[in-house]
């Protein structure tokens, strides 16, 4: 995403979201720490004090009633207060007006509230239109018809919520979870979908001569490995326009919702079997929720094999984020004189926040792999972070919405370019994806399918 | 003399828009959010009635598959199942191409 002043960088977005995120998992750890010390369960007591909204059907007050039938409200002052502090911190710390944040903030996280409140209807949330999509368009509501309030401006601050809730979310990204299902599981997530990811991106170069590099790689990333998700660290890697991050998860949950329902008749008339179908829908449909409702459709052995699939393949955000970030500093961004950029010109344009994400995925995969305790801390200690990212990433589509109009976005579908990118670049995954899994599980590792089947 | 907010200002949601022969922005706002009230608190809720939309929520729900998921450790059953597969693929790590531990 685009950063607008020139300034020293310790006075950076980049900088403060890499403290910020880091202040969260250090707390959460450190409190995980202390109360499972001497004890058989790893226990975070932070975790209970943050909530999300929960699902409701015909009454949205239900959607304050947690799934043990416990009031939400508390947990979300919670994230409320927490989010307030952190983010107040955050601009002082870079010299910035903290005076009048606090009220828009305030009217933020309301706004906010109102789109996780959409999100949650069962029948919204059951057919994956997730809070990315309500969250921009109560945002874009608002700046398209009475414009965004004055009052509200200081806390549209859409690049610092998404860097601070990436840099939280390193700590999901666990690699060891690569070998989940050995060979098989890197070979269809780790070379068919990047291969899909470089042709792709190299089709809209080339042959579709998409004007913008950077929309054409969000679409490219977020078709080819999780959605929403890496739609979020890709945009964010290239310093995406906000209007091309929201064209492209747009365009991305479009499809997903097609493919999710789709996939599966199609599955069963091809015969395909839950081992081969579960890994092809794992492989291809964009998001994580829509794989597992996808391969539930194919039977117990379809859920377990997609969404394992989908989990190798989610890993790949951090690799992903990194090789974006260099590439864009290296080859997009030109020097004035065409001249490949120096070693320190690299440095300055790299985009800091990335090196927050991929140190704490560092962090968080040697503390999960350093024995059953140390994966207990871990999981434990990511509630409180996976609570806090989702709320930023939330806040952040909102200050997205509030930030576009839907004349801006219009110039971006011109010629129907992005559609056609996503419709050819999904069409190699799914070609691709199917030869890989059925190379896989029938010829190279048959009797690897024939154990996930019994 | 105090010039009237440009388109660019316009739709940058600086200012609100406003164009002759169409509903002031306060009214059109209102319209959008009776149009949300209209869809969440009456279609979605009688959608949720029918019986194969309700048989598939029940499914996901007794399954832990949450569709709105952004990532596997947002899936409610992602515990259970990980583990499943490492009893799998510890039983027959051959046939994952790996070596016995």
């Amino acid at each position: 995403m685009e950063e607008h002043r020139p300034r020293s960088p310790w006075l950076s977005e980049d900088v403060w979201s890499i403290w910020l995120g880091w202040a969260v998992l250090l707390a959460a750890l450190g409190a995980t720490w202390l109360a499972s010390a001497g004890g058989e369960k790893a226990t975070n007591p932070l975790a209970p004090r943050l909530a999300d909204l929960g699902s409701w059907v015909s009454n949205p007050l239900d959607a304050f009633v947690g799934k043990q039938g416990e009031n939400v409200l508390p947990g979300v002052a919670g994230v409320f207060v927490a989010l307030l502090a952190l983010f107040s911190v955050g601009l002082a710390g870079m010299r910035e007006r903290v005076r009048s944040f606090p009220l828009a903030f305030t009217l933020l996280f309301l706004l906010t509230m109102f789109a996780y409140l959409l999100a949650g209807q069962k029948v919204v949330k059951h057919y994956n239109l997730e809070y990315a999509l309500w969250a921009l368009t109560v945002g874009l509501l608002i700046s398209n018809t009475i414009g965004t309030p004055a009052i509200l401006k200081p806390a549209v601050r859409a690049e610092f919520y998404i860097k601070t809730g990436l840099v939280m979310f390193g700590a999901e990204v666990l690699f060891h979870l690569l070998l989940k299902l050995g060979p098989p599981g890197v070979f269809i997530a780790w070379v068919a979908t990047p291969t899909t990811l470089i042709l792709t991106y190299l089709f809209g170069q080339k042959v579709l001569k998409i004007e913008s590099k950077s929309l054409n790689m969000v679409i490219s990333a977020d078709m080819s490995v999780c959605g929403v998700s890496a739609a979020i660290a890709t945009a964010a890697a290239c310093k995406a326009k906000k209007e091309e991050l929201s064209l492209a998860i747009g365009i991305s949950l479009a499809f997903t919702v097609i493919m999710m329902v789709v996939m599966p008749p199609v599955i069963n008339w091809l015969e395909l079997g839950p081992v081969l179908g579960g890994a092809w829908i794992g492989g291809t449909i964009d998001s994580t929720g829509a794989v597992a409702a996808a391969g539930d459709a194919l039977g117990e052995t379809g859920l377990m094999v997609a969404t394992t699939v989908k989990m190798i393949q989610n890993i790949l955000i951090g690799a992903v984020a990194f090789g974006v970030a260099m590439y864009w500093v290296t080859c997009v961004e030109k020097s004035p004189d065409g001249s490949r950029p120096s070693l320190m010109e690299i440095w300055r344009r790299f985009p800091k926040f990335v090196l927050g994400f991929i140190a704490a995925s560092i962090l968080f995969s040697l503390l999960s792999t350093s024995g059953a305790q140390g994966e207990a801390v871990a999981s434990a200690a990511t509630a409180t972070s996976k609570t806090l990212r989702g709320w930023c990433f939330c806040l952040a589509f909102v200050s997205i919405g509030l930030e576009t109009n839907f004349r801006e976005l219009k110039q971006y579908l011109a010629g129907g370019k992005p559609l056609v990118l996503y419709v050819c670049g999904q069409t190699l995954n799914l070609a691709l994806t199917l030869a890989m899994a059925w190379l896989m599980f029938t010829k190279v590792f048959p009797d690897a399918a024939a154990s996930l089947n019994q | 003399m105090r010039q009237p907010p440009s388109i660019n200002s316009a739709v940058s949601g600086i200012a609100p828009i406003s164009a002759p022969g169409r509903p002031a922005p306060g009214a059109r706002l209102l319209l959008a959010l009776v149009a949300i009230a209209t869809i969440w608190l009456v279609i979605l809720p009688a959608l949720a009635q029918v019986s194969t939309v309700r048989t598939m929520i029940d499914r996901h729900e007794a399954h832990g598959v949450d569709p709105s998921a952004k990532f596997y450790s947002e899936l409610p059953a992602m515990p259970m199942i990980s583990q499943r597969v490492d009893e799998i693929r510890r039983a027959e790590p051959a046939a994952f191409g790996l070596r016995q531990p």
